[in-house]
């Protein structure tokens, strides 16, 4: 092959870039410690990076989630926790209620300790975060959740909602980080029908349980309706007072306390009724036979404080359970937390896959490359030092 | 007498050839230059009776080294090689910009959804509402900044595209004068060496901005065509060429021929090779695709957000405003599609007006929102207990979903949607309208999707499932943050289980005083004045409206647990101002792992794929689509090029081993022709002599 002049200069111009070109790449990829510096290194890994920055910015938020999920739940915790221990004094209070000995005064005493531990224990439940936002009015946190007002009587009136407040812990999982306070203490304390005070409605037993408490305890055994005293007859109210028959005509005797004694010592009675549904008349063709009411009775102290501690009971067991849940989503944020850390290195491993650099690659890739570059120069520079224009 | 002849013969054959060796060292290292080589043979011999005897040396010609395969492959090589690496620069340019960390739009779009998650852990702290305004705008500058970067490459492409044309005309004309003057000079076979060169290397320098094809014509003149055989020179006439704008886009340059029949455009994808063709590839086949994606992915972007916004409410109790500017009147259509309001005659998208709506979307790109306050991250809706005063179930959080996408309306709750909870059903949900589904992958989440079209879509989350069928009512929260923006009903215990503002245009409000009613029974009696309807089914929702017909507000109530004679005062109390409430923002941040993009289509012929696309990644994906297009192009080119590379050095070498100088063939033909010199001298100085000693005799 004829070889011009400039063939030599030509040839060795090109290797002399194409060898610059890839020491610039390789120490481009040794300063940055990275395989992938533009997209066109490697276009498909570029685009999976994308990806992965986002998946891995979503996690970095989703772990600083976990934490403000495990610190709000857990001060809701405390407060729930305070509150129980509340409720059980409570509950001491009215076992103590049922003593018997107890006098009207003893009672004064006790209901003033019930109010001051009610206050206590609405105060708990109207607790707010470090930044002033109340924990349990579900998601209206401006309002404080419950209304307590003692005079004339007791009642406690939920004022926030029944949303929750979520927040994500994991790309596929959002938990609540708050309980709206009328799910764990009860939405009212009025009672579906006033007639019937001890019958308490599921969810609301606790604020029920305590405005009754506070009012048997103003009421005593003595406002209230009492059994009737046994053997003796039962007399009308009427002046002078007589006997009042029974359904077999003769006069009616207390027995198993019944017929009952009402607020002010006047016997419950019910007229007795034939087949026909009309009244039965006693001997004198008047007065209709009487006979004990036993149906919807009004409850004595004892039969209503019996209610009351179980009301409180059922209210403690609610706590109890709302506690429990809170429990159990701290438990699962925990996991949540180490399934994060563990998507975490997952996501940067993955990361190295795709961009890092093998270095002892890159570094073996340099050597070859200088001594290239340098045999290259030195080579141009011998050959082209060549000339028969040196001997002429 | 003919010894004397015969020497001066090869004395000046020996000069012509030096000459011609001083002329190929001198030109070494010019450009288009070839080698010359001389041509001698033996002059006609004399017969002189015995013989014929020879008289000496003749110049038959000087010629140049010269293969016209090999020059047409170095043309073509290039022509190539000049594209390849234009375009290199511009995509590494583009690649550069889409692929760094610290200009890279993914990162910042991330930021955005990582504020507005944060800001679910702690909903109306301002600090972090300022978070997400400021990620906001950070992700609009960013957008600003790559979209000005591309008008920067796109002017940059237009500017070397009207100094190529300048030059190719320059070069044009060059070769048309150079044309005249060889077919002046022309003698017979003789031809000027190197002016040939000099056309050859205008040629070659032609081809580096243009592909350019030579017809060589019997007189030696050179016909140079472009595109699809538009004559640029033609004998010594030169055609110039024109840069005019697109009749669509006026940013968009074309390239016009002025020829002898008027101004006639010539469409891009004739140009094959040449910086030209590099410079129009670069912006049809990167340029504009990156642009175009950009402006598409940030109308989605805007229209997304600023859809699930406005079913939000703010931190003053309002409905959302737009976080972005809406882009979509900047929404073009597929290519070829009529566009609406139908004109006469019709008009068609483009390619061009397409692609002018998607940068003039990119250019428009901004955050609307200022107060932080007034992010719509709490829910418009609000759910009531069951109606029957239990607490099971409940509703733990309940939002309405923006569904569709193109700026489709999204309907408003049209009154109180009755949610019957049954138990053990599944989903066991019903309500009348609606159809009620299971939320994918959200336990105790339901969807209900009204019947309606444009359907309208509510999302609710509910616990507490117990034994005993119930009904719920979902309706719009009271909107204001005031006091006394929200009902309030009195006694509170007993008969009215849900109130809600009222629905649809116009609507009236509580008086202060309230309004007393009660229900005698069968029916409700309200004030002179108002009138009470009953919704359907009856046994819910009742309206109350004034006398001048409009809505006060909803109400439940089950009849059949109101005693006769219950009396109510619905008066104005709180608001439903919830600022704990954050169930739109977990809504908008779903958006971000949304599928809510479809890929672009080839991106040549057009850039939007049309509603009926199907959506198949999301904004981070579609992203990353973009990138991944361009680091392609990018990579595809560069190994091209640099295979061009060793193909341009291949044939370049293949010329020079042909037609290129060697100076060390030239020391030697020096020392050669110098001997043939010397000896014909001697030749003389020896027919001197002998004419000398001839003369010596007498």
């Amino acid at each position: 092959m004829r070889i011009s002049s400039n063939t030599q200069f030509i040839a060795s111009n090109y290797s002399l870039n194409s060898n610059q070109a890839r020491l610039a790449s390789l120490n481009e990829q040794l300063s940055s410690l990275k395989r992938i510096n533009r997209p066109s290194d490697d276009p498909v890994a570029s685009a999976q990076l994308i990806n992965l920055g986002q998946s891995m910015s979503r996690n970095d938020q989703m772990m600083i989630n976990t934490r403000t999920i495990e610190s709000t739940l857990a001060l809701s915790e405390e407060y729930l926790f305070r509150g129980g221990e509340v409720l059980q004094s409570i509950q001491n209070l009215a076992i103590q209620a049922g003593n018997a000995s107890l006098t009207d005064e003893d009672r004064s005493y006790l209901r003033t300790q019930l109010q001051e531990q009610v206050k206590g224990l609405v105060g708990i439940a109207n607790s707010a975060d470090g930044q002033g936002k109340y924990l349990f009015s579900g998601t209206k946190s401006d309002t404080p959740p419950f209304e307590l007002t003692l005079e004339p009587t007791m009642s406690i009136q939920y004022k926030g909602d029944w949303q929750r407040q979520d927040v994500a812990a994991s790309a596929s999982r959002d938990i609540a980080i708050t309980e709206p306070g009328g799910l764990l203490f009860g939405a009212s304390s009025s009672v579906a029908d006033p007639n019937k005070p001890d019958e308490f409605s599921a969810g609301n037993e606790l604020w029920q349980a305590l405005a009754r408490f506070d009012q048997i305890l103003a009421d005593g055994p003595k406002g209230m309706a009492k059994p009737g005293p046994d053997g003796e007859t039962v007399m009308d109210n009427a002046t002078p007072p007589a006997a009042v028959l029974g359904a077999d005509g003769k006069p009616l005797q207390f027995k198993d306390g019944l017929p009952r004694l009402d607020a002010n010592g006047a016997a419950l009675l019910e007229p007795v009724l034939d087949a026909g549904g009309n009244p039965v008349l006693g001997p004198d063709g008047v007065t209709p036979l009487q006979q004990a009411q036993t149906k919807d009775l009004p409850p004595t102290y004892d039969e209503s404080l019996a209610k009351t501690i179980e009301g409180l009971k059922d209210g403690h067991e609610q706590l109890l359970r709302s506690h429990t849940s809170i429990g159990a989503r701290r438990a699962e944020v925990e996991t949540l937390s180490k399934t994060g850390e563990g998507l975490d290195v997952q996501y940067k491993a993955a990361v190295g896959q795709l961009q890092d650099l093998d270095y002892v690659q890159a570094i073996t890739d340099l050597n070859m490359a200088i001594t290239a570059m340098d045999t290259t120069q030195k080579t141009y520079k011998l050959v082209s030092e060549l000339s028969l224009f040196k001997y002429i | 007498m003919s010894i004397f002849n015969i020497g001066l013969s090869g004395l000046n054959a020996a000069q012509v050839a030096l000459s011609t060796v001083a002329q190929n060292v001198t030109n070494v290292n010019t450009p288009g230059y070839h080698r010359q080589r001389v041509s001698q043979a033996a002059q006609m011999p004399s017969f002189e009776g015995y013989g014929f005897v020879g008289r000496g040396v003749e110049m038959t010609a000087v010629n140049r080294v010269y293969n016209s395969y090999l020059e047409r492959q170095l043309t073509t090589a290039t022509t190539q090689d000049s594209k390849l690496t234009t375009q290199m620069s511009y995509l590494s340019q583009l690649e550069d910009l889409l692929g760094d960390e610290h200009t890279s739009l993914g990162n910042s779009m991330s930021d955005l959804f990582k504020s507005m998650q944060a800001l679910n852990s702690t909903p109306d702290s301002i600090p972090a509402r300022q978070s997400v305004v400021n990620s906001a705008q950070a992700f609009a500058g960013r957008v600003q900044l790559v979209n000005g970067r591309f008008e920067e490459l796109r002017t940059g492409i237009n500017t070397q595209i009207r100094s190529s044309v300048s030059q190719i005309n320059a070069i044009g004309k060059q070769i048309s004068e150079i044309n005249v003057q060889i077919q002046s000079l022309g003698q017979g076979a003789a031809i000027p060496n190197d002016l040939m060169d000099k056309r050859d290397q205008l040629v070659l320098d032609l081809n580096r901005l243009v592909k350019a094809d030579v017809t060589v014509q019997s007189d030696g003149r050179y016909t140079v065509s472009i595109g699809s055989g538009q004559a640029l020179v033609a004998s010594g006439d030169h055609f110039p060429l024109e840069v005019v704008e697109s009749l669509d886009d006026p940013q968009k340059l074309e390239i016009a021929y002025a020829g002898s029949n008027g101004t006639v455009r010539i469409p891009d994808r004739l140009f094959e090779g040449g910086s030209l063709s590099g410079l129009i590839n670069s912006k049809a086949e990167a340029l504009n695709r990156s642009q175009a994606d950009l402006g598409r992915l940030v109308i989605e972007v805007a229209d997304q957000l600023n859809r699930q916004s406005s079913t939000g409410r703010d931190l003053y109790n309002q409905p959302g405003g737009d976080i972005f500017k809406s882009l979509n009147a900047f929404r073009p259509l597929p290519v070829g599609e009529e566009i609406q309001p139908p004109t006469v005659p019709p008009t068609f998208q483009t390619l061009e007006t397409q692609m002018k709506s998607y940068r003039d979307a990119a250019a428009n790109f901004s955050v609307v929102i200022t107060d932080p306050s007034k992010l719509a991250v709490g829910s418009s809706l609000k759910a009531s207990l069951p109606l029957d005063g239990k607490l099971k179930p409940t509703i733990s959080s309940v939002w309405q979903s923006a569904q569709g996408s193109n700026g489709a309306a999204i309907p408003a709750l049209p009154g109180p949607i009755e949610l019957k909870y049954v138990p053990d059903a599944k989903p066991p949900f019903t309500a009348e309208g609606y159809t009620v589904s299971d939320a994918p992958g959200v336990p105790g989440g339901y969807v209900l999707t009204s019947d309606a079209d444009p359907s309208l879509v509510v999302e609710f989350k509910a616990e507490g499932m117990g034994e005993d069928a119930a009904t719920l009512i979902i309706s719009n929260k009271a909107l204001g943050k005031d006091a006394n923006s929200g009902f309030a009903v009195k006694p509170e215990a007993g008969g009215i289980a849900a109130m809600w503002a009222p629905y649809g245009d116009p609507v009236g409000s509580v008086p202060a005083a309230g309004i007393s009613m009660s229900w005698d029974g069968s029916a409700w009696s309200v004030p002179t004045g108002y009138t009470v309807e009953a919704a359907n089914p009856p046994e819910n929702g009742y309206r109350i409206m004034n006398g001048a017909g409009e809505e006060v507000v909803g109400f439940a109530a089950d009849p059949a647990k109101l005693a006769a004679g219950k009396s109510f005062t619905i008066g104005s109390g709180p608001s439903d101002f919830t600022p704990s409430d954050n169930s739109n923002m977990l809504a908008m941040v779903k958006i971000q792992t949304k599928k809510t993009m479809s890929s672009t289509p080839d991106g040549i012929s057009n850039f939007n794929p049309g509603d009926m696309a199907g959506k198949t990644t999301d904004f981070q994906g579609f992203f990353g689509q973009l990138v991944s297009f361009v680091g392609n192009k990018t990579n595809e080119v560069k190994i091209a090029a640099q295979a061009q590379t060793v193909s341009l050095k291949e044939t370049y070498l293949a010329r020079e081993s042909f037609s290129g100088v060697n100076l060390d063939e030239e020391a030697a033909n020096l020392i050669r022709f110098q001997q043939a010199y010397q000896a014909s001298s001697k030749v003389i100085q020896i027919a001197q002599q002998v004419f000398s000693d001839l003369l010596q005799m007498r």
